[in-house]
């Protein structure tokens, strides 16, 4: 029970060290930029700053004041909710990443449950039918989709959809249909990936003799797969799901911007073109907090789920 | 025919075609009919025709000029990310696994760090705040692309740390960079020389991505990425300034992507697993 203690205070002096690490690495993005980041905000507006304003922004700006301080300054603050205002109109970054981040997690979740839909099927067809016709075209497909950078296929389905076919109209302000093209280009983009591990998977699972044994009792194909094999192919696959769901959450910059959702994405790109550190800071930081909190459930789900897991973790730890 | 033959054609066929991108990277600018920076406003906005292949852009220069002087932006970052990474990366993992103790935990936690971080929001943030330029690009790319070569490095040295012909190197005396270079890194070489071949599509498809949201190349430099954000503002009327450039992309992709697992297909048989 005591070396029990032990390892869990370690694990959680692990965790706090490794949150310290993540937060100091999105505070000091801002010192790596070239040149004073005062200097650079009073540039911005496009006349040359005298010394006294640049010292003044500086000062304003907490800049004058020690690295350690100000890290310790802002941590404190982000601990109690706070992010600081825009370093350009002063808005609050907390309320503007909160509201951005909503957005996005709408476009996540939707592109994600499509994603998911038509990949679990597919994969598990594509299983069964390996080498066939099916699996060849479902796979070439996937090979197509996953060589192609998601600005690409976005461009695409505007092209496509959009202005050739004019299916959907892109003039639209937000609502479902604008939702449309955005989530259709994140959800092929999680299909194609899914079904090559579900792919992979599945045919591993139906090597097993239980299948076989499935089969001599007389069960239909169609139940032994989606039920019986997905069943026990299920907690890689909700893996994948949680950490795509985390990926998704920061990659949907670009097809935020290409589509105009007003999501996080776009929120750090304009925070870029104006030199918007704080709001830069507060994205990362979010973003990089919620990332690890997801990699580390599903790491403790799996444990969870599967004593195998714990067990071999423990043995390479010793080997 | 046998598999290996058949194993080996196959490699030989994609390492011809990524020649071929070596080609047009390297001499792409010489190749152009036309000079890709040479505006000529007589000619904007024409489609793809006899006198230019793939038309003109806004400004009207020669597109297929832009594509394959593009070419040396969009490849040359490829490499080279992908060359400092697997170096980077490979060093960091074997020093944390050879030598352990405080240098390796110091190692793992910074790996855990950056690992918390997505890499598209990482790459965004630091490229986005060292501004924009394919140096910034490509250190934004290095910083994040490190973790995998250093993971598994490190693993692979904590297996062969412990066996006899290291110990044996040890007793008779080889001091420890001498058995890093000579003994360790052979032995680990093929598995990350194949990681780093797999990680060619995925590193352009990032650099490309960048150049897109105007992260990366500086104007005037044809860049295949930032062309077709160039182009993107008259999709509707001049649609092949946008798919010109994407299809240079993933075709790109697609041959570096079929390298990779030819390159990897052909070791694993060769060496049984890998």
């Amino acid at each position: 029970m005591k070396r029990k203690m032990q390892k869990l205070v370690a694990q959680l002096a692990g965790i706090l060290i490794v949150l310290l690490g993540v937060t100091l690495l999105s505070f000091s993005l801002m010192y790596i930029a070239p040149g004073d980041p005062a200097r650079t905000i009073l540039q911005a507006g496009g006349t040359m700053p005298s010394e006294e304003a640049v010292q003044e922004k500086r000062k304003e700006m907490g800049l004058d004041r020690p690295f350690l301080e100000q890290y310790g300054s802002w941590l404190w603050s982000f601990v109690h909710g706070d992010l600081g205002v825009s370093m350009i109109d002063g808005r609050n970054v907390s309320d503007e990443v909160t509201k951005a981040l909503g957005k996005s997690a709408v476009l996540a979740v939707t592109s994600l449950a499509a994603g998911v839909a038509a990949a679990l099927p597919l994969g598990v067809m594509s299983a069964a039918r390996k080498e066939k016709m099916f699996d060849r075209i479902t796979c070439f497909f996937v090979f197509i989709r996953l060589c192609m950078p998601s600005f690409l296929v976005g461009i695409g389905f505007l092209y496509l959809f959009a202005y050739r076919l004019k299916l959907i109209s892109i003039s639209g302000s937000g609502g479902a249909s604008a939702l449309i093209l955005p989530a259709a280009t994140l959800a092929t983009g999680i299909c194609a990936r899914m079904i090559r591990q579900i792919r992979t998977l599945i045919y591993e699972e139906i090597k097993h003799p239980y299948v076989d044994g499935l089969r001599s009792r007389g069960i239909r194909e169609t139940q032994i797969l989606f039920v019986h094999i997905l069943r026990n192919a299920m907690l890689p696959i909700i893996t994948m799901i949680a950490l795509s769901f985390g990926e998704l959450l920061g990659g949907t910059a670009i097809t935020e911007i290409i589509f105009s959702w007003p999501g996080i994405g776009r929120l750090v790109m304009t925070a870029i073109e104006e030199h918007d550190y704080t709001i830069i800071q507060g994205f990362v930081v979010v973003i990089a907090l919620i990332f690890f909190v997801i990699y580390g459930l599903t790491e403790l789900s799996y444990s969870l789920f599967d004593p195998r897991v714990k067990k071999q973790k423990e043995s390479s730890r010793n080997g | 025919m046998d598999r290996k033959k058949k194993l080996r054609i196959r490699l030989a066929w994609y390492l011809l075609l990524t020649a071929g991108l070596l080609i047009i990277m390297l001499f792409g600018e010489q190749l152009s009919p036309h000079d890709p920076y040479e505006n000529n406003l007589l000619k904007i906005d024409q489609p793809p025709g006899a006198e230019y292949w793939f038309g003109t852009d806004q400004l009207g220069r020669c597109l297929f000029s832009r594509i394959l002087t593009g070419a040396r932006s969009s490849l040359s970052a490829t490499f080279a990310v992908v060359l400092v990474t697997a170096v980077l990366g490979t060093a960091a993992g074997v020093i944390a696994g050879y030598y352990g103790g405080p240098v390796d935990r110091l190692i793992q936690k910074l790996l855990l760090i950056i690992q918390s971080f997505p890499g598209q929001v990482m790459a965004i943030a630091v490229a986005g705040v060292l501004g924009a330029g394919v140096k910034n690009a490509a250190i934004a790319l290095v910083s994040i692309g490190w973790i995998p070569y250093a993971r598994m490095s490190r693993s692979m040295v904590l297996k062969i740390k412990e066996s006899n012909y290291i110990k044996a190197a040890r007793l008779c005396g080889c001091n420890s960079g001498y058995i890093i270079l000579r003994h360790v890194i052979p032995n680990i070489g093929s598995v990350l020389f194949v990681t780093a071949m797999l990680a060619l599509p995925g590193t352009m498809m990032e650099i490309s991505s960048l150049s897109f949201l105007g992260l990366s190349a500086k104007l005037p430099t044809p860049e295949w990425g930032y062309m077709m954000n160039e182009g993107r503002k008259v999709l509707m009327t001049a649609p092949w300034q946008t798919l010109i450039p994407g299809g240079a992309i993933l075709i790109s992709v697609i041959i570096l992507n079929r390298l990779g697992d030819s390159v990897q297909e052909y070791l694993e048989y060769r060496t049984g697993s890998i």
